[in-house]
């Protein structure tokens, strides 16, 4: 196995917004920095959160990703997870797993549900103003 | 990012316990390789590659449309009938910057020089939105990675924001829930466009005025300028919802001899060619002839001829300038025209008046003494 030096300098995301709703920002910065300080280079962003249209929306400077890619930086976890999901990277092996577990969970789920079968329907009649907004506990990074 | 890489690596043969043999064999394959879906975005985006055209009947006639469009005697032929009233075209509009008259003492030379920069505006104000046909929109698949399922429930959009591309050639992706890797539609991407790099005055979503009870109602106000102009400002000209609006518009036109209404305005080049290229002149002709503005009314049929006429010898005859106005509306009144009775009507009508002014004339120059 190659030895290869950590790089100095990393992109990643950085974590602004506030409580209960990140905003990530897509950063060049030095490694060492504490994190969630502003990046020297910004390159791009990225709203974890869903708009109405159930859409995550990532904006990124693909040229100036290049530049840092061809500098050698240290990418984290969650900036490949997301450059993964959008084609620029291959998609990291977390990802796949992470998408494994939910499918298994899922298929869990649905064994214990055909098991019990208990009808909650009338709950459901009753919230009728609820806004109907996609409320995953999956998250892109 | 092959630091990285080893990293993960180390992680995978970890937690390779919880994983098939197969899924960690597919993983470890997946990092063997370099980049490729990175390389397969630039490509793509270097590579304006366009998808083949496949020739129905309806992508000929949506290209004739464009191809038409934009013959130099169409133009000629459109801008004349678009007209130039001065007092219409310079209008005081209604703006939020209040601009008060100024008065200047010029010389001759710099009055000319102004007068050729008021000519220069005009041309913009006039200069016609294009008529195009709606584009297909088919987003091309970049990626299937169908082991993403279950990852998110989103749709995960990703736009370029590198200077340099303009908002058609912009990359911008979507990674569905399925795992699939491709480019956005025309909705996507005029929202992401918008969002990101926006044009000035232009929604998000779509404005109200355009939705169903208030486009009637703006309508049945006669306020067609507005909403045309509403809608090029909001839309871009090959967008389906663009042409879909401009088509309500000219058939509530039609359907209220409201024709006056776009005269020396933009939009009324392409009111005309709409109607033309349906061949539905007939009240619009009817309306010139009424006005008396019959090198008007021999403009719009010239266009007729021009888009539907194989003729040869008809072609060269009106591009020569040999045919006179009025024989030349006969003329396609008797043969082509669908309202024939009306407008055989109207043009009788107009003969009579031009030969009632010319006796008048004739009487009042004898009266003076002026005839030899």
């Amino acid at each position: 196995m190659v030895l290869v030096k950590a790089s100095q300098f990393s992109v990643r995301l950085i974590r602004m917004g506030c409580k209960n709703r990140p905003f990530y920002q897509l950063g060049a910065l030095p490694t060492r920095r504490r994190p969630n300080l502003l990046p020297d280079e910004v390159i791009g962003n990225v709203d974890p959160v869903p708009n109405h249209n159930n859409e995550i929306i990532a904006c990124v400077d693909l040229k100036r990703l290049a530049y840092w890619t061809g500098k050698g930086v240290k990418f984290s976890g969650g900036a490949q997870s997301v450059l993964g999901l959008g084609g620029w990277f291959p998609i990291p092996p977390k990802t796949y797993m992470r998408a494994l577990g939910s499918r298994e969970k899922e298929r869990q789920g649905m064994d214990t549900k055909a098991s019990d079968e208990t009808t909650e329907d009338k709950d459901k009649d009753k919230d009728e103003f609820v806004i109907e907004r996609v409320i995953s506990k999956k998250r892109i990074c | 990012m092959k630091t990285t890489f080893n990293a993960n690596m180390c992680s995978i043969s970890k937690l390779s316990h919880l994983l098939t043999n197969k899924s960690v064999h597919h993983l470890n394959h997946v990092f063997r390789r370099t980049a490729t879906p990175a390389l397969n975005v630039l490509s793509t985006r270097f590579s304006h590659s366009k998808s083949s055209d496949d020739s129905t009947a309806d992508d000929m006639n949506a290209k004739d449309i464009e191809r038409i469009f934009l013959r130099p005697r169409v133009q000629t032929l459109l801008k004349r009938l678009i007209g130039f009233n001065d007092q219409k075209v310079f209008e005081a509009k209604p703006s939020l910057i209040s601009k008060t008259n100024e008065v200047r003492f010029m010389t001759d030379s710099e009055l000319n020089l102004m007068l050729e920069m008021a000519r220069n505006r005009a041309a913009e104000k006039i200069a016609m939105p294009p008529v195009l046909s709606p584009k297909d929109d088919t987003p091309r698949v970049l990626a299937t990675d169908y082991e993403l399922q279950g990852y998110i429930d989103s749709k995960f959009l990703l736009v370029d924001s590198s200077a340099g591309y303009s908002d058609q050639t912009r990359l911008i992706v979507v990674r569905e829930p399925n795992g699939v890797l491709r480019e956005a539609n025309r909705e996507e991407r005029y929202r992401m466009n918008q969002m990101f790099f926006p044009k000035e005055e232009r929604l998000l979503e779509e404005p109200k005025m355009f939705c169903e009870p208030n486009l009637t109602n703006v309508l049945d106000r006669h306020e067609y300028e507005f909403v045309l102009n509403r809608a090029c400002l909001q839309y871009e000209p090959n967008d389906p919802k663009y042409i879909d609006i401009c088509h309500k518009i000219y058939e509530h036109i039609v359907a209220n001899n409201q024709f006056q209404s776009l005269r020396s305005t933009r939009h009324f080049g392409p009111f005309c060619y709409y109607l033309a290229f349906d061949s539905r002149i007939d009240k619009l002709l009817n309306d010139y002839i009424l006005r008396e503005e019959v090198s008007d009314g021999s403009a719009l049929v010239q266009l007729y001829y021009d888009i539907h006429s194989s003729d040869a010898q008809l072609l060269d005859e009106i591009h020569a300038e040999v045919v006179s106005d009025v024989q030349l509306i006969k003329k396609y009144i008797s043969e082509e025209s669908k309202e024939k009775s009306i407008l055989e009507l109207s043009i009788q009508k107009y003969e009579e008046i031009q030969r009632e002014k010319a006796a008048m004339a004739e009487d009042i120059s004898r009266a003076h003494g002026l005839n030899a």
